[in-house]
């Protein structure tokens, strides 16, 4: 598998992302940050209000990427209609929808992991072969043909197929 | 789906967007259900092709419900001096997003909450070009239904009727409209559901306008009903245009805007004069500026011009005025049908104004040659001048250096200043605006050049030539 697509970055574990002052919270800090607060409440009254949708969470990546959506449902290989709907908010998306999605807009593994979240579907899980692929796609910055491609060879379902 | 069995539909979604997309929302301007107005700005070539370059524009998002696809395509064939253009029409599955030009300035509403009453002049500026505008919407077959303060924008290029969002088509066969809408205290009776809106019903609305710019009281108010039996002196020369205008019966009412017009003209003290449009007045190059509403009177809207820096300026929702208009007429987008644009009407009687830039075409392209002409002289007479040796005690080459450094500084920049100046056509009061922009960096250059004197001074004192 190594080497099929030039990795975009040294095999290592996704670091935390620095907070820019947009950005949103990390969940592996609030955690931290809940379990050591004085009370529920405490922690309640300074958690930053977050807008847990997937339609706004879509419309805030297309923002400040500076993506059309034609461009992502294009690549993402979704119907236009379906797409429109989807950022709208009026429909939801499978999981394999919300990850051609996440390849449409170029998102990175953690970006595809809160996607995947606000989608209410199961986060990528390494120990699934299938998702590994996908992870691995995803983390060296692959398109979603070439995920397909690599899902396809090994036997598993492509996205596609969706 | 997968994309290899995108429907029809789906590529014209995928058109639609691409178009929609192509604009950068700011911010949003109102929000209610079934319409959303945001504030946009041309992102992309795109966009650029449709909307000219560097504007801002308005995009109101109507839910399909309460859409009215045939009058919109109706309005984006108005070439009316006194109504924003459409620049774009865009459908969407569940909605139609309309692309319109933004105009800088000032609602008719807060100018009159900070003014109060107003006086014959003023009153026929804005009711001339108000009319003007439902004129040109009744000649397209448009009923407004919505002609209220909140909806008249005082902007650079004068006054403008903005968001037909309930406007339609007048069609005889019907006997009342299917949708009741309007705004209280401006809405005319038949808005109500009594019978069908027509041109009359906008003619209603612009009385309820005069009577409230004549008495600075909203139409609803109990004051305002105590000064129909009792009108004050201001109101008293408008009283009776006003009653015809807000007749119950449409049938009692001046017909059509240009003869509810004509009545306003008529009751002015001495017989008023339709004032001159200023569409023709000289339009900022950078069309990225605000416009800072200071007064109306009857040569027309005064305010401060402030251009912003560069293509993209500062956020709007930085505390800058609300609104923002493009001054050049728009292109047509190429799906809607062009149409041919008509001249602004000028009335012959009406004075240009003294401080009108337009007025000094030829002049102003003389004086700015001849600026020009002294400044590059007078240039060349300091660079001689170090030549041939203004600081004996230095280089020729550096003499030369300065020579040319002080007339650039003393003539050639100054100069400049008075060109741009001149040829910059942005604020009403262009002596204003000249005093502005133009002294405060002339007097810069010249203490350099003073210094730089000095310095020279200095120079030849403490190295004389033996």
């Amino acid at each position: 598998m190594a080497g099929f697509w030039p990795s975009r970055a040294p095999m290592h574990a996704p670091s935390e992302e620095p907070m820019s002052p947009n950005a949103e919270p990390d969940s592996n800090k609030l955690l931290d940050d809940l379990l050591h607060a004085v009370s529920t409440e405490a922690y309640l009254d300074e958690l930053p209000p977050i807008d847990a949708s997937l339609s706004s969470y879509l419309m805030t990546l297309l923002n400040d990427r500076g993506l059309k959506r034609s461009e992502v449902f294009n690549r993402a290989g979704i119907g236009s209609t379906f797409g429109y709907y989807i950022f709208k908010g009026e429909r939801g998306c499978g999981r394999d929808t919300a990850i051609k999605l996440a390849f449409g807009m170029g998102l990175d593994l953690l970006e595809t992991q809160r996607l995947l979240t606000r989608a209410g579907q199961s986060r990528l899980w390494p120990k699934s072969p299938r998702d590994a692929v996908i992870i691995r796609a995803l983390y060296d910055g692959a398109t979603r043909e070439q995920c397909d491609d690599e899902l396809y060879e090994l036997g598993f379902s492509p996205l596609m197929d969706d | 789906m997968g994309i290899s069995g995108q429907t029809r539909a789906d590529e014209l979604l995928e058109e639609a967007l691409e178009r929609l997309d192509s604009y950068e929302v700011i911010s949003e301007l109102a929000s209610k259900p079934g319409f959303v107005t945001q504030l946009a700005r041309p992102g992309s070539p795109l966009a650029s092709a449709t909307a000219p370059s560097g504007s801002y524009v308005v995009i109101k998002t109507i839910d399909l419900q309460f859409a009215n696809r045939a009058m919109w395509e109706r309005y984006a064939q108005l070439t009316c001096a006194h109504v924003p253009r459409v620049l774009d029409l865009i459908e969407l599955p569940d909605a139609l997003a309309v692309v319109l030009q933004y105009i800088p300035g000032e609602s008719l509403e807060t100018y009159m909450a900070r003014r109060g009453a107003l006086d014959e002049g003023t009153i026929i500026t804005i009711m001339s070009q108000l009319c003007d505008a439902a004129s040109c919407l009744a000649n397209a077959g448009i009923v407004h239904r919505d002609i209220k303060p909140a909806n008249v924008i005082l902007g650079f290029d004068g006054v403008f009727l903005i968001d037909p969002g309930i406007a339609r088509i007048a069609t005889a066969s019907q006997s009342q409209d299917t949708t009741i809408l309007g705004s209280w205290g401006y809405a005319a009776p038949e808005q109500l559901g009594f019978a069908e809106t027509d041109p009359r019903s906008d003619v209603f609305s612009l009385g309820r306008v005069l009577g409230f710019l004549a008495t600075g009281l909203s139409p609803t108010s109990p004051e305002f009903q105590r000064q129909l039996d009792a009108p004050s002196p201001n109101f008293r020369p408008w009283i009776d245009v006003y009653r015809r205008a807000c007749a119950l019966d449409p049938a009692k009412r001046p017909q059509s805007a240009a003869e509810l017009e004509q009545g306003i003209l008529e009751a002015a003290r001495g017989g008023g004069t339709r004032p001159a449009s200023r569409m023709d007045a000289g339009k900022p190059e950078d069309r990225y500026y605000t416009f800072e509403v200071m007064d109306v009177d009857e040569n027309g809207v005064r305010g401060k011009l402030t251009q912003l820096d560069g293509p993209f300026g500062q956020d709007l929702h930085a505390g800058a005025p609300t609104r923002m208009a493009t001054s050049h007429p728009a292109p047509q987008p190429a799906h809607i049908a062009p149409a041919p644009i008509a001249p602004p009407p000028r009335s012959p009687s009406a004075p240009i104004p003294p401080e009108d830039a337009s007025a000094m075409g030829a002049g102003t392209k003389i004086a700015c040659i001849c600026v020009g002409t002294l400044a590059g002289l007078f240039t060349l007479a300091f660079l001689v001048t170090g030549l041939t040796g203004a600081t004996p005690s230095l280089p020729r080459w550096l003499n030369a250096v300065y020579g040319l450094a002080m007339g650039i500084l003393g003539n050639l920049l100054p100069g400049g200043e008075i060109i741009c100046a001149l040829a910059r056509r942005g604020a009403y009061s262009l002596a204003e605006h000249r005093a502005k922009l133009c002294w405060r960096r002339i007097l810069i250059y010249w203490a350099i050049c003073f210094a730089i004197l000095l310095g020279t001074g200095l120079v030849n004192q403490l190295f004389p030539v033996p």
